[in-house]
């Protein structure tokens, strides 16, 4: 069949950019609905302590209130993102007997309005005791710490407070470590960001007299939130229907079950009234759920060539009150090393440890940053040693195209050597690194460095249920609508989705309508994280744009009497080669299918799952077991400026040369790469959730300081394609928008040592810590 | 993060603004721009019962009297400030100062009035007390303060950008009470008390700055240090006007102010001295630099340690009289 791409991988605005830039886009928040109450939470004044009585009689005589809840309301059934028989649920959706974090929700009203639903808040008496607490993860690991929760009963070392512990290792590390020329041992440490979506979260409830619950909330994927509903309500999944909202960004940040959903959901069951819930960012930069900072010990042994033989590591999640995605990203932080360099002789011990801070959550990357931030670190400081160049030892230890990973993934096409190859010839590494050391004095106080950073993340992984399914059904007049349960956050998953159903059918974009991510109507799709979308959905959309365009093509074969083979479409016909006027259009096709084909209309199904074959997923405790079907890769490389005298650095330039398969969108994917290089720096200088005992201190855009237009960096990107798509075949596109907030961040790093001869071990590199490492602070 | 209820007065003239503010005494605050009254009514650190709105008053453009000296309507936003071609002209450093505050909308509704007249801030301080830091610091009319343990006093910064410009500048106050208007040069509109930096009282309305006309040849230079450049108060400013004699070389005499690290705006006046009646070099600037620092004492404050802060602040008050210096050489015939 020809292959000749019209819609795959060509510049094709979004879908769903006329609605939004127009204001039509309704998101959760506009949604008014007759009789709507509107609910608050209460929360926790303190970080830990023991619930002795909740009075809520003066709330309730309060004119307007119509419900408060408290845990006497629940069914008692906990939840958690991990829910497993090694890590079962371990968060109350409104807290029992005990708090354990400032913020954590204690009591929700639901009200006739928000003025009255804040002054019944306060009319809440809580009685507590105060309990110790502990917020330095590392002091909540010492035997006889405030205990948050039991330490997991599976890690029999004498440590307190552990949430949960990963283990992984291949080789021998003792033979390994013996064979190095040179070894050394490194500590990095990560900081708290929060993910900064610009919509709040808010959830409207609705439930039915018939005892169904609808529910709009901002999410990253509504099929989660509904059994996470329906689990802590007590309702079968079928009376819980999340329903598609518009989203105004999640970045890891809306998958879990939050406060304000189950409030909202229950304060309905209990008022038979839709209820909304709105968080104020305020209570989002408190209360709600931020990244991951990791503790990382890194031990590594090399060749004097720079060969990898070793390498040893020890992770610590400074987790909050509940596991979250504590354990989650242990098991990840494991996955992040292994993609990129070959290394014979390893070991991994990865550890979250419960403190009384607020849950933590994924977060972009979700412990990609924060490895290759202390990974390409590390390798720059022992390039540096053995007198190699950064680009040598970057390329000695690369994967290579068909390498098996030690957990029996395959990289398949790795372009990770080309990236590196073409980030460097690109920005002339070899020529410019170095030589701000070598500066003079009279360049005035600016000093100008360059750094390389690497990158390998998954495309989707094996976490149950990382599948999706797709219908796509023809329509009387020949257009076509597409089912699908994703739901496109801003990253264009509509639009992708809709180039890969005009491409298989030869379909005009305008002629295709989405039904998205509606637990109701659309089939199953695990949600917009974990870097599978447009490899895991996007193959289910093709499989059922193939068989509507086998199903085309086989009744114009018929009425046509032509053979298959001699079947083009185009321009919503089906034509014989070299005879444009022998034709059938897709609504006679349709009409024909109806007549002949005992009434299908032309629909067709696609399903497409992770690691297909693979009965389950990895082992959070061993690694053991398959991860990702494939790996995209990428080398990116940072030119900074770092001001000597007040220390500030600023990103002046990023190049990102990423192997991300093929883009099916190229635009879509080069704002990938300019948010996450905006991102990126922003984690390197300037963002940091700032706490003090639990407490959070630049709650609001002001004092919390995401990084503004002013401060973004000329972004370049170069491609590597190593995939293709083909018509009517699965296709291995990689991930594209996780992994490049990562390399850069290494890249900043690395460009900052080169600038002025600061190795920064932690996150933030703020112009205190550069001046300090120029030993300028007194 | 909702506004409480208040009633609304829209007074038609200052007088009678004045007369009302002290007609309702403590019930009632002055309101223009908002930009740093509303979000403090929305986290509850103040509940007044009424607000009096001079937004509707029309702002006289800037004029400059026979004197040469320069008025500045205290309601001219910051926008109409840094690009009124007549202060431009005048003293550059107070367009500069205005146009580094917040973003281009804030000073669209924001006022000169209202960025002299703001709240000392806190990390601690400026957020809704309904679950975090419930019990009240200094500010919040308790006794303790959160940022230093056990400290015995507030730590709240003022972060005006203007302030320090405008008395850098030597500019006088017009402040309107109900039965007398008065002067007072700027830096004595603040107390240095972190509770109330403010010493104008209720019923009394800033009106008018008066910027002195430079009586020589004059440099100036204004660095604000932030970390995103923008949409941010300073985590350090510093506003300098060197005054030279007719030769240009030697100083006659010289005002520093520091903005942001303190409970107030802070004259460096040792450094002042230390700088007038010399020749402008490049180690007199180190010097009196770290002479600045050293009578300066910065707070540490959102998130900068005041061992950053003094470095920085060293760094920046050497740039700024290098910029002055760079401005006089510039425009030797100029006394602007």
């Amino acid at each position: 069949m020809e292959n000749k791409l019209d819609y795959v991988g060509q510049r094709i605005p979004r879908k769903d950019g006329p609605v939004k830039v127009t204001g039509r886009a309704k998101y959760t928040v506009d949604v008014q609905l007759p009789g709507m109450l509107v609910g608050r939470i209460l929360r926790s004044p303190h970080p830990h302590a023991k619930i002795l009585n909740i009075d809520v009689s003066r709330a309730e005589r309060l004119k307007g209130v119509k419900a408060i809840i408290t845990s006497d309301d629940t069914i008692g059934v906990k939840h958690a993102f991990v829910d497993t028989p090694r890590y079962p649920a371990d968060e109350p959706p409104i807290a029992k007997d005990r708090v354990l974090f400032v913020g954590e929700a204690v009591a929700a009203v639901a009200a006739t309005d928000a003025d009255v639903a804040e002054e019944a808040l306060s009319l809440i008496k809580v009685d507590y005791e105060p309990l110790p607490a502990v917020f330095d993860v590392e002091e909540a690991m010492q035997p006889g710490a405030p205990e948050v929760h039991t330490s997991h009963p599976k890690v029999k070392e004498p440590l307190s407070n552990i949430a949960g512990k990963t283990e992984s290792g291949w080789g021998d590390i003792k033979t390994g470590f013996a064979q190095a020329d040179y070894v050394r041992e490194d500590r990095f440490e990560s900081h708290l960001r929060t993910h900064g979506y610009l919509e709040p979260q808010a959830t409207v409830a609705s439930y039915e007299p018939g005892g169904k619950l609808n529910v709009l909330t901002s999410s990253q994927g509504p099929f989660f939130k509904r059994a996470k509903l329906a689990q802590t309500l007590g309702l079968p999944f079928s009376r819980v229907r999340v329903h598609k909202a518009y989203v105004g960004g999640g970045f890891g940040g809306k998958i879990d079950l939050f406060y304000h959903e189950f409030c909202a959901a229950l304060l309905s069951m209990k008022t038979g009234r839709p209820v909304k819930i709105e968080a104020s960012r305020e209570e989002i930069f408190t209360a709600y759920r931020h990244g991951e900072p990791l503790i990382i010990e890194i031990k590594t042994g090399v060749k004097n060539d720079g060969t990898l033989v070793a390498q040893q590591f020890r992770v610590i999640n400074k987790s909050g009150a509940y596991r979250g995605t504590g354990v989650v990203v242990i098991f990840l932080a494991w996955g992040f090393i292994i993609g990129a360099y070959r290394v014979p002789n390893f070991k991994y011990e990865g550890y979250a440890v419960y403190t009384n801070n607020p849950p933590r959550t994924a977060q972009r990357g979700h412990g990609c940053p924060q490895m290759r931030f202390a990974v390409e670190s590390q390798l720059d400081m022992i390039a540096e040693k053995l007198g190699i160049d950064p680009l040598e030892i970057r390329l000695k230890n690369a994967r290579q195209a068909g390498e098996i990973l030690p957990n029996g993934d395959n990289v398949y096409n790795c372009g990770l050597t080309e990236c590196i190859e073409k980030a460097a010839e690109h920005t002339e590494f070899k020529k410019k690194y170095g030589q701000a050391r070598s500066a003079s004095p009279s360049m005035g106080s600016i000093r100008r460095g360059i750094g390389i950073g690497v990158s390998a993340y998954i495309t989707g992984s094996l976490i149950y249920p990382n599948s999706s399914s797709t219908v796509i059904k023809m329509n009387d007049d020949g257009t076509v609508t597409l089912l699908t349960g994703a739901l496109d956050i801003g990253q264009g998953a509509e639009t992708i989705l809709c180039q890969i159903v005009a491409e298989e059918l030869k379909l005009p974009m305008e002629d295709i309508e989405v039904i998205a991510a509606d637990t109701e109507t659309t089939p199953v799709d695990i949600g917009s994280w974990i870097s599978g979308n447009a490899f895991v959905t996007g193959n289910a959309v093709r499989v059922a744009g193939t068989e509507v365009r086998e199903k085309l093509l086989s009744i114009a074969a018929e009425e046509l009497e032509a053979s298959l083979e001699d079947l083009v479409l185009k321009d919503k016909c089906v034509y014989v080669a070299g005879s444009p006027s022998h034709k059938l259009t897709y609504q006679q096709l349709v009409s024909l299918s109806i007549q002949k084909r005992d009434g299908d209309p032309i629909i067709g199904e696609g399903h497409w799952r992770t690691v297909r074959g693979e009965p389950y997923h990895p082992s959070l405790a061993t690694t053991k077991g398959r991860w990702s079907d494939s790996y995209a890769f990428g080398a990116q490389v940072a030119e900074v400026e770092v001001d000597i005298e007040t220390g500030q650095a600023r990103l002046i330039r990023a190049v990102t040369a990423h192997d991300c398969g093929f883009p099916i969108n190229p635009t879509l994917v080069e704002g990938q790469m300019d948010g996450q290089v905006s991102m990126a720096l922003g984690h390197a200088f300037m963002e940091e959730v700032l706490m003090k005992e639990g407490r959070t201190l630049n709650p609001s855009w002001l004092d919390y300081r995401m990084p503004t237009i002013h401060n973004t960096a000329k972004s370049e990107v170069i491609d590597v394609i190593t995939e293709r798509y083909e018509i009517g075949r699965p296709y291995r596109t990689k991930e594209v928008g996780e992994g490049y907030v990562s390399g850069i961040l290494a890249a900043i790093a690395n460009a900052v040592y080169d600038a002025v001869g600061v190795r920064l071990y932690t996150t933030p590199f703020t112009p205190e810590k550069i001046l300090q490492g120029l030993g300028k602070l007194k | 993060m909702r506004l409480p209820k208040f009633e609304h007065v829209q007074p038609s003239s200052r007088e009678e603004a004045s007369r009302l503010l002290q007609e309702h005494g403590s019930r009632a605050r002055l309101v223009s721009g908002g930009t740093d009254l509303y979000p403090r009514m929305k986290y509850g650190l103040t509940r007044p019962d009424v607000l009096i709105s001079l937004k509707g008053l029309p702002a006289t453009p800037p004029t400059v009297d026979p004197n040469g000296d320069l008025h500045v309507d205290a309601l001219m936003t910051l926008a109409d400030l840094a690009r009124s071609q007549t202060v431009l002209e005048k003293t550059p450093l107070l367009s500069e100062a205005a146009l580094s505050v917040a973003s281009n909308q804030i000073r669209h509704m924001g006022t000169l009035g209202g960025n002299l007249c703001q709240e000392n801030r806190c990390p601690y301080y400026n957020q809704t007390h309904t679950f975090q830091f419930v019990e009240p610091c200094f500010k919040r009319n308790g006794d303790q303060c959160y940022l230093i343990p056990k400290g015995k006093k507030c730590w709240a910064v003022f972060s005006s950008d203007t302030a320090p410009a405008l008395i850098s500048l030597g500019a006088s106050a017009t402040i309107l009470a109900p039965k007398e208007r008065r002067q007072l040069p700027l830096e004595n509109l603040y107390t240095g008390d972190p509770l109330k930096p403010l010493t104008i009282s209720d019923g009394e309305v800033l009106t008018e700055i008066i910027i002195p006309c430079p009586l020589s040849l004059r440099g100036t230079a204004f660095m604000k240090f932030t970390l995103r450049g923008g949409m941010e108060y300073a985590a350090l400013s510093v506003a300098v006007v060197l005054d030279m004699e007719n030769d240009g070389v030697l100083c006659r005499a010289a005002r520093i102010t520091v903005g942001s690290v303190g409970a107030g705006p802070i004259r460096a006046g040792k450094g002042e001295n230390a700088m007038a009646g010399q020749r402008l070099s490049k180690n007199l600037f180190q010097e009196v630099a770290q002479l600045v620092v050293s009578e300066t004492h910065p707070f540490p404050h959102h998130g900068y340690s005041a061992a950053y802060l003094r470095a920085c602040l060293e760094v920046e008050t050497r740039r700024a009289f290098s910029l002055a210096a760079e401005q006089i050489t510039r425009n030797p015939g100029d006394p602007g």
